[in-house]
């Protein structure tokens, strides 16, 4: 079927009028001034170290770890529609694997430890969709923990296993993490700006639509769950690098909690939303749990419910030029009625 | 001339109720059918059974000289298979552009090779204005369109149209009905349809069916004064 473009659809598309321009950069959140504040914040992250003391480059570190999980969750749950409670598993595999392993290649070998356990289980989880994921994602988690636990051998059980020091200093492991996390995020941004991301979110969208468009959904889903536990995988080889130690307590039911709670609250559709709201999530944990002993889940269920009624797509998904938009027409309003 | 698309005994029970009833279809390569009938003739399910939505209970279904009664939608989408909904099923967070790149990928070899064929296809369907809007922007009428342009971007073969102008304002039936009459020759359309001026300006043979089963088969002029059909409706409505 061959068709021609009107001279009029061919300036409005192929040129681009101003409007169009302007919707299509909206979609994909404008291109410089993004650009341009994520080099300052990365900026800024990395000067850090600089003005904390050990102890906090060494907990900034740990956020930037379950951040980097927290991004696998949001590409799960907010990208291809699958809401999971399990990433603590590839995290875990990925841990035990980097623990045994030195140098440059124990990221190597945890992203594919991780991959390569996601891909075991993918068959599971693709086919199941809404709250059967949550139910088989956290029935893998445990399971996960619970193998961590007693294969001994490979694990060092409840005990934990002592991995080899990765490099001398907080700083110095703050900024590997930091480095780490910005490369694996930025590659993840491109992903999903490629046709990757489109299948991805079309697939989510309407996956019968999909199918009876010749695309093959289960595999593109299997794809993202693989790679969702790669990056879960580098998390766990961050884990072992910046606290050397790594034991199942790493991966219980309240870190895989905490998780998705930081994702909804960030925002799950939104990848820096959710490595930020992850961050957030578990900084205000430990930060509560000092302050309101025993109090800390509590209140954190109080700001999922608030986020879940309030900011329906977390804070990244939230509108902030609608508050300027009501102060602008307040204003307005206040303008005529005083002339 | 070998047919397109052969149902047999093609069969769909729900329970006890039997949507499609031992179906006989024959459609040749080209050929423009209709499938008319009152409310629960199971013209729907029909057209679900031969994208491969639902399973059928019995019989099969051949297209293009393959057995394709185990295949499923996507499988049988690769083989040229397209259809349009009842409702218009698109991608809401995708841009315009991007639902008809994405729907026309598989068979154009990829998002980034479809956009110039997808680009034109709009702009044939009236929404070149609409292409970097997201689709949940857009309105009842608009999304049909786009649906539309959906189906035809994977170049079918056979194209499934289920209520194709169901909400559509007279200008987009207008638009509509000139996309359909300008489809190549090749390719097959079976429609299901309510607006009859639509089927009989559109149709080379019209089938009649009721409760699942077979009325008559036969050219728009034959079934406009078939006394078979008055009775199949006048049976539906008492």
């Amino acid at each position: 079927m061959e068709y021609r473009v009107s001279e009029q659809s061919e300036r409005t598309i192929g040129l681009g009028s101003l409007r169009q321009r302007r919707l299509v950069a909206e979609r994909r959140g404008g291109v410089k001034r993004p650009v341009l504040v994520l080099a300052v914040a990365a900026a800024l992250a990395a000067a850090v170290p600089w003005f904390v003391d050990d102890y906090t480059t060494a907990t900034l570190s740990r956020l930037l770890v379950l951040g980097l999980v927290g991004l696998s969750v949001a590409l799960l749950t907010g990208v291809t529609g699958l809401p999971t409670l399990g990433q603590t598993a590839p995290f875990a595999a990925g841990a035990y694997a980097a623990a045994h392993v030195d140098g440059p290649a124990r990221l190597v070998a945890a992203i594919g430890i991780g991959a390569a356990f996601a891909l075991v289980a993918a068959p599971l989880v693709v086919y199941a969709r809404g709250v059967y994921v949550l139910m088989i994602t956290l029935a893998i988690g445990e399971l996960a923990i619970t193998v961590a636990g007693r294969w001994k051998s490979v694990t060092g059980g409840t005990d934990g296993l002592v991995a080899a020091p990765a490099l001398d200093t907080d700083r110095g492991r703050y900024l590997y993490a930091l480095a780490v996390v910005g490369v694996i995020v930025a590659l993840v941004l491109l992903a999903l700006r490629s046709p990757a991301g489109l299948l991805l979110r079309a697939s989510r969208d309407d996956e019968a639509r999909m199918r009876a468009s010749g695309h093959p959904v289960t595999a593109y889903l299997t794809g993202a769950y693989v790679a969702a536990g790669g990056i879960a995988g580098a998390g766990g080889a961050l884990l072992v690098t910046t606290q050397q130690y790594v034991s199942p307590a790493d991966f219980s039911f309240d870190t895989a909690a905490l998780l998705l709670l930081g994702v909804v609250i960030g925002g799950a559709g939104s990848m820096l939303g959710a490595v930020a709201g992850t961050a957030l999530v578990f900084a205000a944990r430990d930060w509560l749990s000092g302050l309101l002993p025993g109090h800390a889940p509590l209140l954190l269920g109080v700001v999922f419910v608030l986020t879940a009624y309030l900011l329906p797509r977390g804070v990244a998904g939230f509108d902030w030029r609608r508050i300027g938009r009501r102060d602008r027409a307040a204003k307005g309003v206040l303008w005529r009625t005083s002339s | 001339m070998a047919d397109i698309l052969v149902t047999e005994a093609l069969t769909r029970r729900y329970g006890s109720l039997v949507a499609v009833d031992r179906l006989d279809l024959r459609l040749v390569p080209g050929e423009r059918r209709a499938v008319i009938g009152p409310n629960g003739a199971g013209k729907t399910t029909l057209l679900d059974l031969v994208a491969g939505a639902i399973r059928p209970s019995g019989g099969r279904i051949r297209f293009d000289g393959r057995d394709i009664t185990g295949y499923g939608p996507a499988r049988r989408a690769r083989l040229g298979i397209g259809r349009i909904h009842q409702r218009p099923a698109v991608w809401p967070s995708l841009t315009t552009l991007d639902n008809v790149a994405v729907a026309a990928a598989r068979r154009r070899g990829g998002v980034k090779r479809s956009r110039r064929p997808a680009i034109e296809l709009l702009d044939r369907l009236g929404l070149a204005g609409h292409a970097g809007v997201q689709a949940e922007r857009l309105s009842h009428g608009q999304r049909r369109q786009l649906e539309i342009a959906m189906a035809l971007a994977g170049e079918p073969r056979l194209l499934l149209l289920d209520e194709p102008a169901a909400g559509l304002s007279a200008v987009e039936f207008e638009r509509l009905g000139t996309v359909l009459r300008d489809l190549p020759d090749g390719v097959t359309v079976l429609l299901v349809e309510h607006r009859l001026d639509l089927v009989y300006a559109l149709a080379d043979v019209v089938t009649v069916l009721r409760d699942g089963q077979y009325v008559v088969t036969g050219t728009p002029d034959e079934i406009r004064v078939s006394h078979a059909v008055r009775q199949a409706y006048s049976g539906a409505v008492a």
